[in-house]
C-alpha cells in the first residue's frame, strides 16, 4: 500500500460490477473507500463524513448523480470536495451538465481502469 | 164552387162589383123615393080632397037648409068630376042620405046619381075625419050653418097614386138599371188603361227572368202604376245587375272549372261515395270509360295499398265537413297503382252536413318514383358520405396518430438510442475494466479473485448478448419485421414444456413450480415460439424475484366481460348508465367526479376497455379531464357525453381521440350504437366472447404501487439495489406486452408487496 492512504473515495453506483472495479483501482492506489449503492446514501454518507473525493454514476435509484453533486455543492462544508461524475451517458451536453451541477471532473464508461487510477491522483494528488 | 164563375180579370171584378152594388141599392133608393113620392101625392090629394069636402060642406048648406037636393045633386055631381073621387055622399045629421054620387067603377068620368035611403053611420063626433084604406080614403066633413045639419062623405081613390107610383118605381128601376150599366161601362173603360198598365207591368215582370235591365216608360197616369213602374224598373236594374255578377261568376266558375279539369284529376261522389262525377283526366289515367264510373262507388278505385282504417280516417275527417289533404294509392283498371296528391272537399248544406265530396288530385308517381330514387340516391349519397367522412375522419386520425407516433417514435428512438448505448455501456464497462484489470494484475491477484473477474467478464458478455437480442426483438416488432407464425396451438402442451424447461432452475433454488389447468381442449391461435417467450419471460422473472415459497402457473377459460368506467357527477345518470351497462353484459366501475376517475385509471391492478365521462362537470374542465386521461392511457376508448357543449369544445376533444359522444337526455338506441362502435372497434376489447388466461402467480417480493405501472416500460427495472443484482436487460416485459397485444389479448399485473407478484395474460380462444 502506499502514501495516498489517508484520502478517502467515496464509490457511488448501483452497478455491483462497476463498482467492484472502481474500488479495485481505489484500493492499487492506496486510498480509503466507502460504496454506495444509491443517490441519497450517497448524499447522506458524504454529509455524514466528508470524503475527499466522491466518484458518482449518474443513473442511481433515488437521486441521480447530478442530483447529489448539486446538493453537495449545496453545502459550504462541501465546497472543496472533488467530484468526479462517471458515467455511460458519455455525451457533450452530460459532460456540460455535470459541470454545470458543480463537478470537478467527468469520466465515461466504458473506462480504462488505468485512466481511471490516473484521474483518481489527478484529483487527490494535487 | 160559386167563386169560380167570379171573373178572374180585374177590370171585370170591379165593373160587376159595381154593377152589383149598384143593383142592390138602386130599388132601395126607388122605393124611398117613390115612398116619398106616395106620400106627396097622398097629403096633396087629402089636402085636396079635404077643401072638396070643406067646398061642398060650405055650398050644400043653402041646398039642404032649402031641400033643393037637385041642385045639391048637381053639386056633386059636378064635383065628383074631379078625378079620383069614388063617391060623394051628403047626408043629415043622423045619416040619412041626402045625395049620392058614385063614380063609374070602370074608371070613366061618367058620374051617376045614386039613390039611397039607407041610412048610414055617421061618426060620433061632430068633427072632420078621414080613414085610409087600402086603395082609397074616406072623409067625414060636419055641415055647420050655425049648428050641425049633416055630413059630407067622399070616397077618394088612391089607385092612381099607387099607380103613379109605381110608375115611377119602374122608371127609376129602368134608369138606374142603365145607370149601373152605363157607370159598369164606363168603369170597365176608365179602367182599361190601368190595367193594360198593370198588365204591361205584369208582362214586364215575366219577362225579366231574360230581359232583365230593360225599362218600362214611366206612365204618370197613376202615382201607384208609376210607383210600381219605378219600382219594377229599379228590381229590373239590380236583377240585371246580380244577372251580370252571376254571370261572370258563373263564367270564373267554368274557366276554374276548366282551369281545374285541365290541371287535375277531379271526382265528385256523393256521401255513400257514388261517383257523380268525373273529369277527362281521371278517364285517362284510370283507363276507365265514363259509363263505367258514373254511379259506381269510388272504392273500385282504392286497390289494395291502404288499409281500411286509412280510408276511414279519411272518412272521420271529411264526414266531418273538413277539408283533408294527402297522398292516397289509387289503382286503374290494369291494376296499376297511381301515388295520388289529394284534397277532399265536402261541399255542405245549410246545416253544415257534407251532401258530396270533390276530390281533386294530381298523379304523383312520378314525382314519387323520383324521390325514391333521390332518396336511394340520398340514402347511398349520405352512405357513401358517410363513409368518405369515416375513411377521412380514420385517415386524418391515423394521419394524426401516426404523426404523433412518429415524433413520440421520434422522441423514443433518440431516447431509445441513448438508452441502448447506456444500456450496452454498462457491462461493456465491466467487462473492459475487469479485462484490462487481469491484463495488468494478473500475476499479483489471487486465483479466486480471478475467478471472480473472470466470471463477471462472461456474466456480463452474456447480459450484453441477450440486451442486444432483446434490443433487436424490440426494433422487430416496432417495425413490423418480426414474422409471426400463428397457427392453432395446444396451449396446455405450451405451458407444461415450458414448466419443464424451468424444474431443474426452479428446484435448484429450492422454489415449488405448480402448474394449474382447470379446461382441457384450450386451443389458440398464435406463435407458439413467441407464447413460449412470454411464458419464459414471466417465470424466469417470478424465479429471479422469489427467494421462498412457490409459483403457480395457472392457466384457464374465462368470459371476459369488457369493463367500463363512467364518470358523472350527475347521481341519476352514472346509475342509468351503470344499469344500462350491466344489462349489456357490460362491468361497470362508476366514478361521481374527476379525482376518483383519475385515482382509478391510475390503479394498475384495474383494466378499463371503456371511459365514458361527462365532460360539464363542477370544478372540473372536461377536456383538461380527457386531457390527463390520454396522458395516463393512450388507447382507452373514450365517450364524450356533452349536453349542450359547443362544437369548439368538441373538436378539440377530437384532438384528444375520443371516439364517439353522447348527448342528454340519453336515448338508448344512440347508447348501443356507440357501444358497438367504440367496443367494436378497440384492441383491448374482446367483448364478451371467451378467452384464455394465464396467469403466473409467485410469493416475492411484490412490486410497490409506485412501480407498478411502469413494469412494462422499457428499460426500466425496479429500482434497487436487490432486482439491480438480478440482472435483466429491462426490456424482457415491454416485449412480452406487444406480443400479447399483438394476439389481441392483454397482460396485466398486480402485486402486493411482500406477498407477491401476479402477471396475467389472456388470449381469444380459437374458434
Amino acid at each position: 500500500m502506499n502514501s495516498h492512504s489517508n484520502k478517502t473515495i467515496l464509490i457511488c453506483d448501483d452497478e455491483p460490477n462497476i463498482r467492484e472495479s472502481i474500488r479495485y483501482a481505489a484500493v492499487k492506489e492506496g486510498y480509503q473507500y466507502k460504496m454506495v449503492d444509491d443517490g441519497l446514501a450517497a448524499y447522506e454518507t458524504a454529509c455524514a463524513d466528508i470524503p475527499d473525493l466522491v466518484v458518482l454514476d449518474v443513473g442511481m435509484p433515488n437521486l441521480t448523480g447530478y442530483e447529489v453533486c448539486k446538493k453537495l455543492r449545496q453545502r459550504p462544508e462541501m465546497e472543496q470536495t472533488k467530484v468526479l461524475i462517471l458515467t455511460a451517458f458519455g455525451q457533450n451536453e452530460d459532460k456540460v451538465k455535470a459541470f454545470n451541477v458543480g463537478a470537478t471532473d467527468f469520466m465515461t464508461k466504458p473506462f480504462s481502469p488505468r485512466e481511471l487510477r490516473a484521474k483518481l491522483n489527478e484529483l487527490l494528488d494535487k | 164552387m160559386w167563386y169560380n164563375i167570379f171573373p178572374r180579370r180585374l177590370d171585370r171584378q170591379v165593373a160587376l162589383v159595381c154593377f152589383g152594388v149598384m143593383i142592390f141599392t138602386i130599388p132601395f133608393y126607388v122605393v124611398h123615393e117613390a115612398q116619398e113620392d106616395l106620400d106627396f101625392i097622398f097629403d096633396t090629394a087629402k089636402r085636396e080632397t079635404k077643401v072638396i069636402a070643406n067646398n061642398i060642406a060650405v055650398n050644400s048648406i043653402e041646398h039642404i037648409l032649402t031641400r033643393d037636393y037637385s041642385s045639391l045633386e048637381n053639386l056633386l055631381l059636378r064635383i065628383a068630376k074631379f078625378p079620383d073621387i069614388i063617391s060623394i055622399q051628403v047626408s043629415n045629421e043622423s045619416g040619412q042620405i041626402l045625395s049620392d054620387v058614385i063614380t063609374s067603377k070602370n074608371g070613366s068620368e061618367e058620374v051617376q046619381p045614386r039613390y039611397s035611403l039607407i041610412n048610414i053611420k055617421v061618426p060620433d063626433k061632430n068633427s072632420y075625419k078621414l080613414t085610409e084604406y087600402d086603395d082609397y080614403m074616406e072623409i067625414w066633413t060636419p055641415i055647420e050653418a050655425g049648428k050641425h045639419i049633416g055630413w059630407v062623405k067622399i070616397k077618394y081613390s088612391l089607385l092612381s097614386a099607387t099607380k103613379y107610383r109605381d110608375e115611377r118605381i119602374k122608371n127609376y128601376l129602368f134608369d138606374g138599371t142603365i145607370l149601373s150599366v152605363f157607370i159598369s161601362l164606363f168603369l170597365l173603360l176608365a179602367m182599361r188603361h190601368p190595367l193594360s198598365m198593370i198588365k204591361k207591368a205584369v208582362n214586364f215582370s215575366s219577362r225579366l227572368d231574360d230581359k232583365s235591365g230593360e225599362q218600362l216608360p214611366i206612365s204618370h197616369q197613376s202615382i201607384e202604376i208609376e210607383e210600381l213602374f219605378i219600382a219594377l224598373n229599379k228590381t229590373s236594374l239590380s236583377l240585371a245587375e246580380q244577372e251580370a255578377t252571376i254571370k261572370k261568376g258563373i263564367k270564373d266558375l267554368e274557366t276554374q272549372k276548366h282551369a281545374l279539369d285541365e290541371h287535375s284529376i277531379v271526382t265528385i261522389t256523393d256521401t255513400s261515395g257514388n261517383i257523380k262525377y268525373a273529369n277527362d283526366k281521371l278517364l285517362d289515367m284510370t283507363q276507365y270509360k265514363s259509363e263505367e264510373l258514373l254511379g259506381k262507388n269510388s272504392s273500385i278505385l282504392r286497390g289494395s295499398y291502404h288499409t281500411e282504417y286509412f280510408y276511414q280516417e279519411v272518412q272521420n275527417v271529411i264526414g266531418k265537413g273538413k277539408t283533408w289533404h294527402g297522398e292516397v294509392v289509387c289503382e286503374d283498371k290494369n291494376k296499376k297503382r297511381h301515388w295520388m296528391q289529394t284534397t277532399i272537399v265536402p261541399f255542405l248544406d245549410e246545416n253544415g252536413c257534407p251532401y258530396e265530396y270533390v276530390t281533386i288530385q294530381s298523379d304523383i308517381s312520378a314525382q314519387k318514383e323520383t324521390e325514391n330514387l333521390l332518396e336511394i340516391n340520398n340514402t347511398s349519397l349520405e352512405l357513401l358520405t358517410r363513409h368518405l367522412e369515416d375513411k377521412v375522419e380514420s385517415r386524418t386520425s391515423e394521419l394524426r396518430k401516426a404523426n404523433e407516433e412518429l415524433s413520440e417514435l421520434n422522441n423514443i428512438k433518440s431516447e431509445f438510442v441513448s438508452i441502448v448505448s447506456h444500456e450496452l455501456r454498462t457491462p461493456l464497462t465491466s467487462i473492459k475494466s475487469f479485462s484490462e484489470i487481469l491484463q495488468d494484475d494478473f500475476e499479483v491477484l489471487d486465483p479466486d479473485t480471478r475467478n471472480k473477474y473472470l466470471s463477471i467478464i462472461n456474466e456480463e458478455s452474456v447480459r450484453l448478448g441477450k440486451l442486444i437480442n432483446d434490443v433487436l426483438d424490440l426494433q422487430k416488432i416496432d417495425a413490423g419485421k418480426t414474422t409471426w407464425n400463428i397457427e392453432a396451438v395446444d396451449l396446455k402442451r405450451l405451458a407444461t414444456t415450458t414448466i419443464e424447461l424451468f424444474s431443474k432452475t426452479y428446484a435448484d433454488k429450492g422454489l415449488d413450480l405448480y402448474f394449474e389447468i382447470s379446461d382441457d381442449d384450450l386451443v389458440a391461435d398464435v406463435d407458439s415460439d413467441k407464447i413460449k417467450q412470454v411464458l419464459t419471460n414471466l417465470l424466469s422473472n417470478a424465479h429471479k424475484f422469489t427467494e421462498t415459497g412457490n409459483v403457480t402457473l395457472e392457466l384457464k377459460r374465462v368470459i371476459q366481460n369488457p369493463t367500463a368506467l363512467v364518470v358523472d357527477d350527475d347521481e341519476t345518470c352514472l346509475v342509468y348508465l351503470e344499469l344500462f351497462l350491466q344489462g349489456k353484459g357490460i362491468n361497470v366501475v362508476p366514478c361521481s367526479g374527476a379525482k376518483k376517475a383519475i385515482e382509478a385509471l391510475e390503479d394498475k391492478g384495474k383494466h378499463f376497455d371503456l371511459l365514458i365521462t361527462d365532460i360539464v362537470m363542477p370544478n372540473v374542465d372536461g377536456v383538461e379531464l380527457i386531457k390527463q386521461i390520454r396522458q395516463l392511457d393512450k388507447k382507452l376508448p373514450i365517450v364524450a357525453i356533452s349536453s349542450n357543449s359547443d362544437t369548439s369544445v368538441l373538436k378539440s376533444l377530437l384532438d384528444y381521440n375520443v371516439s364517439s359522444f353522447l348527448d342528454k337526455p340519453f336515448q338508448p338506441d344512440i347508447i348501443n350504437k356507440t357501444l358497438n362502435k367504440v367496443l367494436g372497434e378497440t384492441k383491448h376489447m374482446s367483448g364478451n366472447k371467451q378467452m384464455i388466461q394465464f396467469s403466473v402467480q409467485d410469493s416475492g417480493i411484490g412490486i410497490s404501487e409506485d412501480e407498478i405501472g411502469n413494469v412494462f416500460e422499457r428499460f426500466h427495472q425496479v429500482d434497487n439495489s436487490e432486482t439491480r443484482e438480478k440482472g435483466g436487460s429491462g426490456l424482457g416485459l415491454a416485449i412480452c406486452r406487444d406480443i400479447i397485444e399483438h394476439h389481441k389479448g392483454k397482460l396485466w399485473v398486480t402485486s402486493v408487496v411482500g406477498e407477491g407478484s401476479r402477471f396475467t395474460f389472456n388470449l381469444p380462444l380459437h374458434n
